[in-house]
């Protein structure tokens, strides 16, 4: 019999007798309960290791890359950067799995082989990183590294959206890409990033584009973004021209 | 320490789209870093982009978006105008180069000139590109490599130049399947071309990898693979191109191990026997 259906029984048997209510506030004039059956437990525990011989063991606690370093003084250079990292490693946001811990030990000259565990690498990394040159710790700070499967959604939206603009006649795409509607499709792509609301390849959406953002679209195909806007303003047209 | 003579520098090629051109340019960039210790540049060509995903891997979005300067760059050959600068920039070593990997003991790095999706379109608007462009960049700032592998785009191209201006050696990776060697006497053709009217440039043919990718269904492709075998070793002995003995096997591994995700491996360590054959063939 499971222990709580063995409790269940016992309450129901004792509620039956006295009483919702005084079942409660008798509970609840007992406030000392789990302390006086946690020291029963820790008094047998204790009892049973001194008649074994067997010593307590506590099990440590696993420290965190902050606190790893928090307790390592030597680092003298960069130490901000080195924190920010470690602060984002125990988020999981800096190399979010073992193999990008093993992949980016490998770049960095070193590679640990029977490294399984995330919790140990930083133990690894905190060695190279105390190493990097401060540019390289900072542009660490501010990128992704992970190797998982690619987020090619907003790439693949990017790309169509800059061949759309090309169709559309902005030939100032082609020869100034830093000028362009390119850029804006960019940040566009970034904020749909940052949404989360990107989608993948098999399911991609079409990624409507902020005409307003656009300095050299052609005004007459402001409202067209996508084959079913196209359809939709061919149909408009056609429907004008039978009005009139 | 740089090699003296300067680096080793390898395209691979082949006029043929989906041989593996960018999985193996990845792959042996990584393992001439993390392997052999090597100093090493990968210059993506191809506008599709695939070898930067694959180095650069999730760190490629934020490129696009920081409009961080790539090959379109280079071409051009200035920086354009940007929210830290009103006017053009000349562009510095450091422009049109991302660095992947970097050893602190040994100050080796990996570095990758990234490509974007608008690159060929960029050089259509050019007037008149210059194909020798990519080559006076690497060789005014990194002749100091000990490796320079240079990925192209599967078409005959103004890019196909710049890589040819760029390199001494040509990879050739070929899929044993119908249309296998369909790309060799484009390629060839392309390279007496190049000879024909750059005579001071020697430029060879290192060797053609085969790029096993069938699953061969318990019978190793079966007769059609079989015929493109022999296909590709009769087109290769009349071009007088060498055939690797080491073919990289089919595997789940390779899309995984070319952006270092290591997660699963398979039969794709057995690229290590073909790099291990391929470096000292090239002189690394």
């Amino acid at each position: 019999m499971k222990r709580n259906a063995f409790l269940t029984r016992l309450l129901h048997t004792i509620v039956a007798e006295y009483g919702h209510e005084e079942v409660l506030r008798t509970l609840s004039d007992l406030p000392h309960a789990d302390e006086r059956r946690e020291r029963i437990t820790q008094s047998k525990r204790q009892a049973w290791l001194e008649q074994s011989g067997h010593r307590e063991v506590t099990k440590p606690k696993r420290l965190t890359a902050v606190d790893q370093l928090t307790k390592t003084s030597d680092i003298t250079v960069s130490g901000e950067e080195i924190f920010a990292l470690a602060t984002r490693f125990d988020r999981k946001e800096f190399l979010p799995t073992v193999g990008d811990i093993r992949e980016f030990l490998a770049m960095s000259g070193s590679i640990v082989e029977g490294l399984t565990s995330r919790s140990e690498g930083f133990r690894y990394l905190l060695p190279v990183l105390v190493k990097l040159p401060p540019e390289r710790l900072k542009r660490l700070a501010t990128s992704n590294s992970y190797s998982g499967p690619s987020q090619l959604g907003p790439l693949a939206d990017a790309i169509r959206s800059a061949g759309e603009a090309m169709r559309r006649g902005d030939q100032k795409l082609t020869t100034d890409a830093d000028a362009l509607p390119l850029k804006d499709m960019l940040e566009d792509t970034d904020r749909a990033s940052t949404r989360k609301n990107h989608t993948t390849l098999g399911q991609r959406k079409t990624h409507p584009i902020d005409d307003k953002n656009f300095n050299n679209v052609p005004d007459s195909d402001e409202s067209v973004t996508n084959a079913g806007d196209l359809k939709s303003t061919a149909n408009r047209k056609t429907s004008e021209a039978e009005q009139a | 320490m740089a090699r003296t003579n300067g680096p080793i520098s390898v395209c691979v090629i082949n006029l043929k789209g989906g041989v593996g051109k960018s999985t193996i340019s990845a792959l042996l960039a990584r393992h001439a870093y993390t392997r052999r210790g090597l100093d090493v540049l990968a210059v993506d060509l191809d506008p599709q982009a695939n070898l930067s995903q694959a180095l650069m891997h999730s760190d490629y979005n934020n490129f696009l978006v920081q409009k961080r300067t790539s090959i379109v760059e280079i071409f051009h050959g200035y920086r354009p105008p940007s929210s830290s600068s009103l006017s053009p920039t000349s562009l510095s070593a450091q422009d049109g180069v991302e660095t992947i990997g970097f050893n602190p003991t040994s100050g080796k790095s990996l570095q990758l000139t990234p490509s974007r999706f608008d690159f060929s379109d960029n050089l259509l608007g050019a007037v008149r590109p210059d194909p020798r462009v990519l080559a006076r960049f690497l060789t005014a700032n990194y002749g100091h490599k000990d490796f320079i592998i240079i990925d192209c785009a599967p078409t005959e191209s103004i890019l196909t130049t710049a890589a040819y201006h760029a390199c001494g050696l040509v990879l050739v990776p070929v899929k044993p399947e119908y249309f296998a060697t369909i790309g060799f006497p484009l390629l060839q053709e392309s390279l007496v071309n190049f000879r024909n009217q750059n005579r001071g440039h020697r430029i060879d043919v290192c060797g053609v990898v085969i790029n096993n990718a069938f699953y061969d269904g318990g019978n190793d492709g079966g007769p059609e693979k079989a015929a493109s075998i022999t296909d590709i070793q009769t087109q290769a002995a009349a071009n007088h191109w060498p055939i690797f003995v080491n073919q990289l096997p089919h595997s789940r591994g390779f899309p995984k191990i070319m952006r270092g995700n290591n997660s699963y491996s398979g039969n794709a360590t057995r690229f290590y026997d073909f790099a291990n054959e391929f470096f000292p063939a090239v002189g690394l």
